[in-house]
């Protein structure tokens, strides 16, 4: 038969749990007198050597043993007038010098033994992950810098390349192969501006809040991206279909036009050769909020079923259908951004694809 | 009388393509320069003001948005087209007066267009 357990093992393997999960508990007067103490608060509070003996910690002085940086009176009134504070950050020092961080849960009780006022405290030792997260903005920072250093710089050497190349457009007459052969290179240039935008995109997609958000003009961007895909893609000879309208605003930032490139992109490069791709614009509402919804719907082969079901994923395993997803992903992310939607599906009269992006009107 | 053009670029081989550019069109190049100081000193120096300023933005020592400041300071009328990689200064570029400011890279023919839209004597025409 099993063995119960009494009140004490109980309280034993629930500290044991806790200090086990690297959480430690503390309990201690409105003046700082401590009154319990577990081993997991003694490790997090790096007081172990000092303190073998949890047990004999009762009775000192928290301010004694760590040193926070910041209003601890301030922020310990505050408790006291709440009753209970959670998810709070500390910043301390250790006797040792040692600059520490803990995670705070507090609640305001009255201590069983001595009947006061007391602040419980469960603490977690977050300094590993605080470090870890400074490191990766640092990390952050400087793959920016070097993005920005490098798109600045390739972007100036395609001016030298494209402005070289209009030149020698002018002065090669009526030369076919050669004319071939400078539109060539341009559109390579094309290529890798196309390419630096979306990695400069990925690199401002965290950075993208709300505040920077504003009216953008939907027709003009559109214009912007049929003209990039025509420069992308002159061969395919494909036919737009896209009647240009007035004062059609929606919410978000100069990324459109580099959504709706990845879309139309997608069409033509997926598409038939010859194919044709047809934009609508109309007015729409999301939930109650008035948005526009943009339909670009092409005549291709269409999207295949089990491409369809995870096509705007980052990384899925599909680069043998030759859709590599970033493109997509990155388009999903943008419109999620500015509050829209985006989906996909068959053409209505089931032959090709239409991408749908819902994005709130701007006034 | 032939459009008189101001360049500011720090990146030689952007710079000689627009002077080979200019030269093609028959415009008047009147002067040059790399960086913010340089601009601000040599256009001051000018005796007859261009027609068009092509500024760079992120150039050595001023930034394009500084230096235009300056010349616009010394020279209300200036018209200035911005050309950068970097469009972030777009809306205070804009908000400067600036004329107009186009993304790196463009080709030849909208980099004419915009000379010639925006010069302040169009083909030898004072507006």
């Amino acid at each position: 038969m099993d063995k119960m357990l009494n009140d004490e093992e109980v309280n034993r393997l629930c500290r044991e749990s806790l200090d086990f999960a690297g959480i430690g508990l503390c309990r201690y007067l409105c003046d700082g007198t401590i009154v319990f103490i577990d081993r997991g608060a003694v490790r997090i509070l790096d007081l172990e050597d000092e303190y073998p003996d949890p047990a004999s910690l009762k009775g000192k002085n928290v301010s004694d043993l760590v040193q926070y940086i910041g209003p601890e009176d301030e922020l310990r009134g505050n408790i006291l007038k709440a009753g209970h504070a959670r998810n709070l950050e500390f910043r301390f020092k250790t006797l040792k010098g040692e600059e520490r961080v803990s995670l705070h849960d507090s609640y305001v009780m009255y201590d069983p033994e001595t009947n006061e006022k007391s602040i419980q405290l469960v603490v977690r030792d977050i300094t590993e992950l605080k470090r870890n997260e400074e490191e990766l903005k640092a990390a952050k920072r400087e793959a920016d810098f070097y993005l920005d250093l490098m798109s600045h710089d390739l972007t100036n050497y395609y001016q030298t390349i494209l402005g070289n190349l209009n030149l020698l457009e002018r002065r090669i007459g009526d030369d076919e192969v050669a004319k071939k052969y400078i539109d060539t290179l341009i559109r390579q240039v094309a290529k890798g501006e196309n390419l630096l935008g979306k990695v400069r995109a990925l690199s401002q997609l965290e950075g993208i809040r709300d505040e920077l958000l504003h009216g953008v003009d939907i027709d003009k961007c559109l214009e912007t991206a049929v003209k990039a895909v025509k420069v992308l893609y002159p061969l395919r000879n494909t036919k737009f279909e896209y009647e240009s309208g007035v004062d059609r605003w929606a919410i978000g930032t100069d990324h459109l036009s580099l959504i709706f490139t990845i879309i139309i992109e997608n069409a033509v490069k997926h598409g038939y050769e010859s194919a044709f791709v047809k934009i609508e614009v109309d007015e729409s509402k999301m939930m109650e909020t008035p948005a526009w919804e943009i339909r670009i719907i092409d005549n291709g082969p269409g999207i295949p079923g089990q491409v369809l079901e995870n096509l705007f994923e980052r990384f899925p395993d599909r680069a043998a259908a030759g859709f590599t997803g970033l493109g997509l992903w990155l388009a999903k992310s943008l419109v999620e951004k500015f509050g829209g939607e985006i989906k996909v599906g068959s053409a209505t009269d089931g032959v090709g694809a239409a991408v749908i992006i819902k994005l709130k009107r701007a006034s | 009388m032939a459009i008189k053009v101001f360049i500011v670029e720090d990146e030689i081989d952007v710079l000689e393509m627009y002077r080979e550019v200019m030269e093609d069109e028959g415009f008047d190049v009147v002067g040059w320069a790399f960086d913010g100081v340089e601009a601000v000193r040599r256009y001051a120096g000018l005796e007859q003001k261009p027609d068009v300023v092509i500024m760079d933005y992120r150039i050595p020592l001023k930034t394009g948005v500084e230096a235009a400041r300056e010349i616009m300071s010394m020279d209300p009328e200036a018209r200035i087209i911005f050309a950068s990689a970097d469009d972030s200064a777009r809306k205070e570029a804009l908000e400067l007066g600036a004329v107009s400011f186009k993304k790196k890279p463009f080709t030849v023919d909208r980099l004419i267009e915009n000379i010639e839209k925006h010069a302040r004597r169009p083909n030898g025409v004072s507006v």
